[in-house]
This record gives C-alpha cells, structure tokens and sequence, in this order.
C-alpha cells in the first residue's frame, strides 16, 4: 500500500491537512496493529469522544 | 533475499526438531495428505508474521489453527535463515510460557526482538497480505476464486493483486460508522432541548402551587420580598427571647438563594431553642417533678397506713373471736389440768387392770374359781369366780381406760387449738408493733422533707394532699404563659416553612430563567461545538476514504497495467482455452462498491465460461504473473507453491511444470505436491538445480519423516 501517496493526496486536497494526516497516521498504525478491526475500534474511540464529552456537559447543565 | 534454511520444532505436524535444506534453486516437497507439506510451508509464513497469518479470510484453514503442537511437550519454535546482500538473517519465532515472540539476528547488529522485529519484517519483507500476493499462493486462495461470492472475490483478488491493506483499511472503516460521529452529541441536544421543555413546565406548575399556598403573587415575588419576611421572622424569635428574658444572636440574612435553607434551619433551631431554655418551662417541669414525687411519698404514707390499721383491726377481730392473751391463758391452763387427771386415772385403772389381769392368769393357771363364791377382789357372790372376774375386768377397767383415752385426745386438740391462737396473737401484736414503727418512721421521713408541722388530730396524708394541691395550682397558673410561648414558637416554625416555599419558588424561578437562557451558557455552546467537530471528523474520515480509494484505484490500475500482459502470457499458455482468447483484469464500480473482473476481447465476463482448472489456472496466473511483474521491488526473492496442480488436467500440469520452470531462472521457487504426476513432470521440465524432499510418513514421536535427494 502506498502510504505516502495517499497522504500526499490528502494534502494536496488542500482542506483540513494536518488532521486528516494525523488522522490517516493513526488509521495506518492500527491497520498494522490489528488490521480492519482495530481500524475501526480507533475510529469509533476517536468518535466516542464527541459523545463522551457532550454527555457530560447536558449532565452539568441538567442538574445545575 | 532468499531463504535457506528453515529448523522447526513442536509447530503443528513437527514433535521433535527437524532442519529442512531450502537452499537449492527448486525445492520439492512430495508426499501424501497430513504428512506435514503443509506444516512445513506454514512454518515460514508463522516464523515471520506470527498471529496475523492465522484466521485471516480466505485462510480458512488457519481459523481455529493453534500454532504450539498439541501432541508434543516441547515448546513452539521456528527458526529460519536467509540469504541477504550482507550476510546471512537468521529468524526464530517461539510460543512458549517463558518466552514469545520473534527474534531476528541482522549480520553486525544487535538482536532485534518483538516489536522491533515485527517492524523490521514489516519495512524489509512487507505485510503478510503482500507476502500472500507476491510470495506465498495459498492452496485456499485457488479454492476461494472459484467458489467465493463477489465480495470475497473481490477482496481475494486485491489481494493476490497485493491491494489486500486497502481493503482491509476500507473494511475497518466503513464498519466503524463514522458517518454517524455526531449522532450521540445531536442526541445529547434533543435530550436537553426535550429535559428543559419538561422541567419549565414543571417549575411553573411548582411556582404556582407555591403562589396559591402561601397567598402570594408568583410572578412579583422577588428576593426583596423573602428577605423582607426573613428580617421579620428573625425580629419575632428575637422579640420572642426577649420576651421571657432570653439573650439570643440574631441570624445573619443571607445575600445568596442557596445560602437560604441553611438560614431557615438556623432560625429554627432558634426558636426551638426558646422552648428548652424558658424559665416557665423550667418551672413547669421542676413543678411536675414535685407532683410526681409527692404523688410517690402519698403512695408511700397511705400504704404504710393502710397496713398498720389492718394489723390493729386483725387483733381485734382476733381477740373478738377468741378472747384475749388472759382468756387464752387462762383456757390453756384448765385443758392441761383436765389432761393431768385424765393421765392419772387412766394410769390409776392400769394398775387395777393390772391387778385383776395377775389374778385371773393366777385362777387359768392353777384352774381356780370356776365354781360359785365370793369374789377374790370385791367380795361379791358369785356363780363362776373366773368368769366373774373376767366380766369385772372389763367393766372397771377396759372400758372406762378407752374412754379416758378418747377424752384425753379431744383435751389434747383442744390445747393445740388454745397454742396456735396464742402463736397467732403474738404474731398479730409483732405486725401491729412492726407496721407501727414503719408508718412512724414514714411520717418522720416525709414530715422532714417537706417540712410539715402536724398538729395534734392531723393527718399527714391529708397533709401531702394539699401540699400537691397547691403545686398544682402553681403549675396551672404557669400553663397559660407557657401555651403563649409554645403558640409563639409553633407559628416562627410554620413562619420557617413558609420561607423554605418562599425559596423554593425563587429558585423555580431562577430555574426557569436558565432553561430560557441554556443555549447561551458556555456548556450548551460546548456540545454544539462537539457536533459540529464530530461532523467534521465524519468529513476527514469521508475525505481519508476518498484519499485511499483514488490511490488504491491509482495502484490497481498500474498493477494490471503493469501484469496484465504477463497474466495473460501465463494464463493462455496453461490453459490454450479456444473460448478464451484474450483475458483482461477491469475494476468496476457497482452499487457503490467497486469489484474486479475479467473480461474477454470483447468485455464479456469470463469467469462464469471457466471450468474449475480455468479458474485455477487464472488464480496462479494472477499470482506468478504479479510477482513477475514486480520483481525487481520484492525484497524477498522466493516464491512458494501449495498443491498448485489442484483440478488440473495433464496438459495444464505440463504447462505449469513449464511456467514454473521460467519462474525458477528468475526466482527461488519452493513447491510442495502430492500429484505423482506432476511431479514427474516438474522432475522432467525443470532445468535449474533442485532437490526434492519426500515425506515418507508421520511418526508421532518424531512428525514427518524426510528423505531429501538432489535430482
């Protein structure tokens, strides 16, 4: 797989560059880790935290 | 880089360690089924990539695979050499409890162990999905081609085309859903916007319910207001302290609504405070302790009264009906005077009884006076002397001594009676003289203690009475000034209650004013932040897809560009298929995902007029035909064949001993068979130095047995 390509292509995308490659750097290190299954247990790690976060301000603001 | 050498120990078929020659330009391995071809081949592949070769689709054959022997005691251990630029690598893979993991020792460097290893297989050899599309044709991967849906076909030819990480990263990403990142935080939204409608209204019903209870308009009611009613109700316990000489420091108001409830409960503890410190109170309570006690004392005195005027009626009524000591006395005297005479006669009538029974045995003894005469005791006539006797024996002494007898018994009970009398009027003057003393000594007690004067003729019960009389009078007199103040008291706690409502619809109140305002408090403006970075990760994930398919489509398109030629070479020389005259590999998209396919001259999809050895034969051709194409850039020069000739007639063995045979001028080729046939012909057509290892059979002690001769 050639990974500078793809994030060569990211970049030249122009939109979001370094958090789409950090994102890409992370999504390739878990591929190596432990293939697809891992990729997406990152990912939904990455995504959890919007959740996560948002779940405790409505707490916060709920019980205020 | 070549392999060389490859040393295997307790790894699936092997027990004990066995050392395998790879070194020739061809190695065969030939033998039947579970004889441990296979094994040998796995044992590379699990040397070098450990786990990630196991249960990885198609290789269904490694799904529930464990690598340690189980029939073995010894540890799992491979161990391989290769033949690089700068020397010789050596390899060493061990599951054991002691130690795990890969080892690989690099000419004039230092041991490189686990992740460093791993790492330096995967920048130097690569992935083990390249290692499958470029170096290792699993037996499985020609199965799949043929009987796999086009998903799995699809996945299966990216990756004998060596795309197989783009696939497996795609995979990954598309199941993680990260399209629906923000859902949880818009959720999180709606439930806020859902809670703070609900909780309004129910704060507005509660500020209402409070308005109507204490009389008050809700909507006007401020915090000047409450604390207007606090400064009062803290001014009346203040008033009400005062009031029954009572000092107490005035609670402080407070400045915050949350600091409320803490000043309410003061202001109780206040009030409730004057109840357990007013001097009434504690008059009252001492004044019932009087009325308890002198309650007790007149218990006492009345009892103890009680008992000696029982005691004096009892002699009475005693001597009433059995007279006095003297008439006791005196009736005791003349009952044992009646018992000294009664004793006397009787003893007296013994004699003569004693006397006439000495005569009349005389008379029987010497049978005397059995005829008529004068009686030898009284001098009486009589007919019969003994007989006589006998009669008078009885009539003047057996009889009246019995008579005597019964009327000394009667006398005898009589002084028993006369005795317990006596006892009980002595007993009865000890209790007169006993309850006596008590009662004296009861009178004193209390007469001291309540420093009572009793006249002459004055009862002391009568005393005590109206000493509690009076102390209850008092009490009552206390009860009316006592009721003001507890009625005070009472209304500063229901006061207090009514401020704690007072609170609670302020804080409705405020309540409702920050659910009106939530969305402009920083926590709200947080969340909304968190959706839209979630919306925007589910861009970059959105965009790092599009980034990765455009490559691997990039790839893929040069890949075919650069094998096809070689693929078709192959493919029509194994095969000389007259249906199929030209083959050509095409991705395509479908239905949003894109799928490869194989198509004749005139873009006709081939694969459904391919016969089972077709299919085979494409899948090899796909395989070596790549690692033809690409072999300048793979880093390990070896190529390896598992059972290759699978559903293959003679005329495509043939072709493929050839085809292997052009393989092995360019690449070390390792292969393994149990097709005589094909091994004939491999023996036939292969021109470059080779050694053929047969595997004669599987012992359990020792695992394959090898017999390996150069050709």
């Amino acid at each position: 797989m050639n990974k500078e390509n793809i994030k060569q292509k990211i970049t030249d995308n122009g939109e979001r560059v370094e958090e789409r490659n950090s994102l890409m750097d992370d999504l390739l290190k878990a591929l190596e880790l432990g293939g697809k299954d891992k990729v997406k247990s990152v990912i939904q790690a990455k995504a959890k935290v919007f959740g996560t976060q948002a779940e405790q301000r409505k707490n916060i603001l709920l019980d205020s | 880089m070549k392999i060389n050498k490859l040393k295997i120990q307790g790894f699936r078929g092997f027990t004990q360690e066995q050392e395998i020659d790879l070194s020739s330009r061809v190695t065969i391995l030939f033998g039947e089924n579970s004889h441990g071809k296979s094994s040998t081949l796995n044992a590379i592949e699990w040397c070098l990539f450990g786990d990630a070769c196991k249960g990885t689709k198609p290789i269904r054959e490694r799904k529930d695979w464990l690598a340690q022997n189980q029939n073995g005691d010894h540890d799992c251990k491979v161990e391989m050499v290769c033949e690089g630029e700068e020397g010789d690598i050596g390899f060493k893979r061990v599951l054991a409890a002691s130690n795990k993991g890969l080892e690989i020792q690099i000419p004039n460097e230092e041991l490189l162990k686990g992740d460093d290893a791993n790492e330096w297989v995967a920048t130097n050899i690569g992935s083990f999905t390249e290692f499958m599309a470029t170096v290792y044709q699993h037996q499985e991967n020609i199965r799949y081609l043929t009987i796999a849906g086009p998903t799995e076909k699809s996945e299966l030819i990216n990756r004998l085309l060596g795309l197989g990480d783009y696939s497996e990263l795609l995979a990954g990403i598309s199941s993680s859903n990260a399209n629906k990142a923000s859902k949880p935080v818009t959720d999180c939204i709606n439930e806020i916007e859902r809670s703070i409608t609900f909780k309004s209204e129910d704060s507005q019903e509660r500020i209402q319910d409070i308005g109507d209870d204490l009389g008050v308009n809700p909507n006007i009611f401020s915090m000047d207001d409450l604390v207007t009613n606090a400064n009062n109700l803290s001014d009346q316990i203040h008033k009400i302290a005062k009031g029954i000489g009572l000092e107490i420091d005035q609670q402080e108001i407070p400045e915050g609504i949350n600091e409320f409830p803490n000043f309410v409960q003061a202001l109780k503890r206040d009030a409730q405070s004057l109840l357990d410190k007013s001097p009434d109170e504690n008059m009252n309570h001492e004044l019932s302790q009087k009325i308890s006690q002198l309650d007790t004392d007149i218990a006492i005195i009345t009892t103890s009264k009680k008992r000696s005027d029982e005691a004096t009626k009892g002699l009475n009524d005693f001597i009433k009906s059995q007279g006095n000591k003297t008439n006791l006395d005196q009736r005791y005297s003349k009952l044992k005077s009646e018992e000294e005479t009664l004793n006397n006669k009787i003893s007296s009538m013994n004699k003569i009884h004693e006397a006439l029974s000495r005569i009349y045995e005389y008379l029987e003894s010497n049978d005397l006076g059995t005829g008529d005469g004068e009686c030898i005791a009284c001098g009486n006539k009589t007919v019969d002397q003994r007989d006589y006797l006998k009669s008078k024996l009885d009539e003047l002494t057996t009889e009246p001594i019995k008579e005597a007898n019964t009327q000394i018994q009667t006398v005898k009970a009589e002084i028993q009676t006369i005795s317990g009398h006596l006892t009980n009027l002595t007993s009865l003057e000890a209790e007169i003289t006993s309850s006596l003393e008590q009662h004296t000594e009861n009178v004193e007690v209390i007469v001291q203690k309540y420093e009572l004067t009793i006249r002459d003729g004055e009862d002391v019960i009568k005393l005590l009475n109206q000493e509690k009389t009076d102390v209850v009078n008092k009490r009552e007199n206390l009860h009316a000034s006592i009721q003001k103040m507890r009625d005070d008291v009472t209304t500063c706690e229901t006061d207090c209650e009514r401020l704690n409502k007072m609170v609670d619809l302020l804080k409705n109140k405020d309540r409702i004013n920050h659910y009106s305002t939530i969305k402009e408090v920083d926590d709200y403006k947080a969340i909304e932040r968190f959706e839209n970075e979630a919306e925007q990760f589910s861009e970059d994930v959105e965009a790092v897809v599009d980034a990765i398919k455009s490559i691997r489509d990039e790839e893929s398109g040069s890949v075919i560009e650069n094998s096809k030629d070689i693929v078709k070479r192959i493919f029509n020389k194994i095969s000389e298929n007259p249906g199929i005259t030209n083959i050509d590999m095409v991705l395509e998209t479908s239905r949003g995902r894109e799928n490869f396919g194989f198509k004749d001259g005139n873009g006709k999809e081939i694969l459904p007029i391919m016969g089972q050895g077709d299919m085979n034969t494409l899948a090899l051709s796909i395989f070596t035909g790549l690692g033809e194409a690409n072999i300048d850039s793979l880093p390990l020069k070896s190529i390896i064949f598992d059972d290759p000739s699978q559903s293959m007639g003679k005329h495509h063995k043939d072709k493929l001993a050839e085809v292997i045979n052009d393989i092995a001028e360019k690449r070390q080729v390792i292969v393994s068979t149990m097709d005589n046939e094909f091994m004939e012909l491999l023996k036939n057509k292969i021109s470059m130095e080779q050694l053929t290892i047969d595997i004669e059979g599987w012992e359990p002690d020792c695992g394959p047995i090898l017999n390996a001769h150069a050709a």
